[in-house]
């Protein structure tokens, strides 16, 4: 079973190079990743059903959850299967996944990972049934919506024992560490870590090489000159930004990058965790939304963006229609395939020359471990195999950013992605996605976004409806 | 029945038919079931104690068991589960808190949800008024002549209801894109449209509406021609000899004539217009887009359960819904019954 699905994810390692999965990638990734836990009853009908499995004293001892394991004690345990949920059936963290996975049992050849791979839609809506039921699996993949209905059904694990154990804590940059704790599920920012990702992935701006030097243009090292470059490209019937938002998604990652890099990113994480009194409707995101509904005036962004697919508006990109493209790091192959290194990738310039600008950006989805699993200290020993040093070169190569360093590759556009990405990380930069803020923010903001660009709301407007949305969930 | 079969068993036949008026036995047949009271020698074979034909008997209910058990699982139970939740709070892990009629007043009290099923009756009539004119129409031109390669054009005209709809959605999606076959066409009848026509506030709606006209004319059309049928030619006939023009004809030997199949078509695409979910979702990218210009009940169900977990919530919404359909439905039903 194992060897069929690891061909099928070849295949769609191959589909990824060919550029097809690009669209599944970036639906993915709008609704972003997150993580797991519970309580101490459960844990001792983990240790009653160790016993009742007939293992081993020594065995029983290792497997405590919680319990910081040793490679000589995974080798130890006997046979053991765990079993592991995801939703990456398209893009490069699949064959990654299973690339990993083989990995790990080369090492372990006591330790049998069965993993089971479910289309986001599927997998989104029967997460629930799946914890909750007797046959959870050990591991399973969440985003942050998921861990907010999993954390207080008490259905995923507190993974603070493994934190301390492994060091998770020094791998992640602190900014986004914030979306994996929460203490009720609800509010998250400090309390319980749920979640331990494989990666990490950037909104910033792709640029094609040919156009900005054909306009006598160079990259912006501030937010005026990168609104200059606009209004140069759209004098010379250049498109200055392409975008296709009939999808709706899209133009929320520009919208929050304008937000993040001239408002107040730490009131937006707030904002995102979901802190008592936080408000969406701040000066500075309605600075932001006033700029990209002006962008829309001006024609800086295509007047036809709300009924352009994504695809359509990455076609047009590819085939040399717009100077500049702002979306995910997840997308880089894709550009690179049709443009190679005529495309470069930069952050959003900050609003004075050498300030710290602040991408929108985030973490893989992250895994959890069920409270259900009679291994989880061993579930963990795996999790933190995955973000070990080998599973970061193979997740890296899945086109993952990675949160240890990497060596330069041919691909320039790659290396200026991971550079801008390193840099982030390195200070604590990154403000998370939007619509993690509420289980259904998508449903209001997307839409609200189409409305401001298309000039049937204002910007004041456009902040009290998403704030108002914000209000229904946190009170 | 077969014609052998008919003279074995039906003995009284040729008595009671109305062989009189000249009827072929292709009538016979037809008639047969109203006309004939099953002789003395069929009802013996039943056996003692069964009783008169057509009145009820216990047998019958093992007939019904299964399709009631399939029904009764499948549909009435989910249905008063669904209503059951209705009345709760639930995020659809955590235990569900009962809470009355609180979610129907929400729902009551939602004005943006009222905007939702106005575009519901938007699509009503892209999906059922004008495919029905459309298809009536066509079957007062096409329906009482021979038309060579009818088949084939019926084929056609019904091949929507053979594609799955997530296909013909995005086929769609790309015809209404910017650069796509509809402007191209619109260029070469000298309209220069730039419009993404999924993108427009305005056109959207319509758009979404217009593929829902193209799907139902070809079932309604397939209907209505099946039904003209069977409509006696000795009628036209009669009306012709006296004078009729082809509109009189229509209006007042076709159009009686299809009235069953009238209700079936009204039924069927309204219904289809007020559960709408899969075109909005595959069109609009899954949010009912732009704004929420084309966001529908089914959509907002959807997403309302499984995006916000609020299934209680989806739960009142779609019995508001299931409601509004069958109301609906009952009151074409009566309708067309009464025109009679």
């Amino acid at each position: 079973v194992l060897s069929g699905r690891r061909r099928r994810c070849s295949l769609l390692a191959d589909l990824d190079r060919k550029g097809l999965c690009g669209h599944m990638w970036s639906i993915r990734y709008r609704r972003r990743a997150f993580a797991a836990g519970s309580a101490v009853v459960v844990a001792l009908v983990c240790c009653v059903a160790a016993v009742a499995a007939g293992s081993r004293a020594t065995r029983v001892a290792a497997d405590q959850p919680g319990a910081k394991l040793s490679a000589a004690q995974v080798r130890a345990m006997g046979k053991v299967t765990l079993t592991m949920y995801d939703f990456e059936t398209t893009g490069g963290l699949s064959p990654a996944l299973a690339s990993i996975i083989k990995q790990f049992q080369t090492k372990f050849p006591n330790v049998h990972v069965k993993r089971t791979s479910r289309d986001f839609n599927d997998y989104g809506k029967t997460i629930g049934l799946l914890m909750s039921s007797k046959s959870a699996p050990d591991i399973a993949e969440a985003n942050v919506p998921m861990a907010r209905k999993l954390i207080p059904a008490h259905l995923i694990a507190s993974l603070d024992p493994y934190y301390k154990a492994y060091g998770w804590t020094k791998q992640y940059p602190s900014a986004v560490l914030g979306l994996l704790r929460s203490s009720n599920g609800k509010v998250f920012g400090s309390g319980s870590y749920w979640g331990q990702a494989i990666g990490g992935n950037m909104v910033g701006v792709y640029y094609n090489k040919k156009v900005l030097s054909s306009l006598g243009l160079t990259i912006p090292s501030t937010f005026a000159e990168f609104q200059n470059d606009l209004s140069v490209a759209k004098s010379k019937g250049q498109q200055a930004i392409q975008l296709g938002n009939l999808d709706q998604y899209p133009a929320n990652h520009v919208l929050s990058t304008i937000m993040s890099d001239l408002g107040n990113a730490q009131g937006i994480r707030n904002w995102i965790n979901g802190v008592p009194g936080s408000t969406f409707a701040s000066p500075g995101n309605i600075n932001a939304a006033t700029i990209l509904q002006n962008w829309a005036t001006q024609g800086y962004i295509p007047s036809q963006t709300n009924g352009t697919t994504y695809n359509d508006a990455v076609a047009a990109f590819n085939k040399g229609q717009g100077l500049f493209y702002i979306t995910g790091s997840w997308e880089e192959p894709i550009f690179h395939q049709a443009l190679g290194n005529d495309v470069g990738f930069f952050l959003l310039p900050p609003a004075k020359a050498g300030g710290l600008t602040h991408p929108t950006g985030w973490l893989t989805n992250p895994f959890t471990i069920s409270t259900k699993s009679k291994h989880q200290a061993l579930a963990a020993y795996f999790l933190a195999f995955v973000s070990g040093p080998q599973g970061q070169k193979t997740a890296a190569a899945g086109g993952f950013l990675p949160f240890a360093k990497t060596k330069p590759g041919a691909d320039q556009t790659e290396n200026d992605v991971v550079a801008a990405w390193e840099k982030s990380v390195k200070t604590s930069a990154l403000v998370p996605y939007l619509d993690f803020a509420t289980p259904g923010m998508d449903t209001v903001l997307f839409p609200a976004i189409q409305s401001l660009i298309a000039n049937k709301v204002t910007p004041q407007q456009f902040v009290n409806q998403v704030q108002a949305a914000w209000k229904s969930y946190n009170g | 029945m077969t014609e052998a079969a008919l003279d074995r068993e039906s003995p009284a036949l040729m008595v009671t038919s109305p062989v009189a008026r000249g009827t072929d036995v292709t009538t016979l047949e037809r008639e047969a079931p109203q006309t004939i009271v099953a002789p003395p020698g069929t009802r013996r074979r039943e056996g003692a104690g069964s009783g008169i034909p057509g009145e009820p008997r216990r047998i019958a209910y093992l007939y019904l068991a299964p399709g009631l058990l399939l029904i009764g699982l499948f549909v009435l139970v989910p249905l008063g589960h669904t209503i059951w939740i209705s009345f709760t709070q639930w995020d659809g892990l955590t235990p569900a808190k009962w809470v009355g009629l609180a979610n129907y007043k929400q729902v009551f009290a939602d004005r943006e949800l009222r905007s939702l099923f106005e575009h519901s009756l938007v699509l009503i009539v892209f999906y059922s008024v004008i495919p029905i004119s459309i298809a009536l129409f066509l079957t007062g031109l096409l329906g009482r002549r021979p038309v060579r390669l009818m088949a084939g054009y019926r084929a056609v005209l019904f091949f929507p209801q053979a594609v799955a709809l997530v296909v013909s959605g995005i086929a769609w999606q790309w015809m209404y894109a910017q650069n796509g076959v509809v402007n191209q066409l619109l260029h070469f009848f000298r309209i220069h449209a730039e419009t993404a026509w999924l993108g427009s506030f305005t056109w959207a709606l319509p758009a979404i509406g217009l593929i829902g006209t193209w799907l139902m004319s070809g079932l309604c059309l397939v209907l209505f021609l099946a039904g003209v049928q069977k409509i006696d030619p000795d009628y036209y006939d009669a009306a012709q000899i006296d004078g009729a023009r082809e509109w009189q004809l229509f209006r007042y030997i076709t159009l009686p004539g299809l009235r069953a199949e009238l209700a079936v078509s009204f039924t069927l695409t309204v219904v289809t217009a007020l559960k709408s979910f899969d075109l909005v979702y595959v069109l609009t990218g899954g949010y009912g887009g732009p704004g929420n210009s084309t966001n529908v009940p089914g959509l907002a169900i959807y997403e309302r359960a499984f995006d916000n977990f609020q299934v209680g919530s989806a739960a009142s919404l779609a019995v508001v819904l299931a409601a509004l359909i069958f109301l609906v439905t009952a009151a074409i039903g009566r309708l067309i019954r009464s025109a009679e």
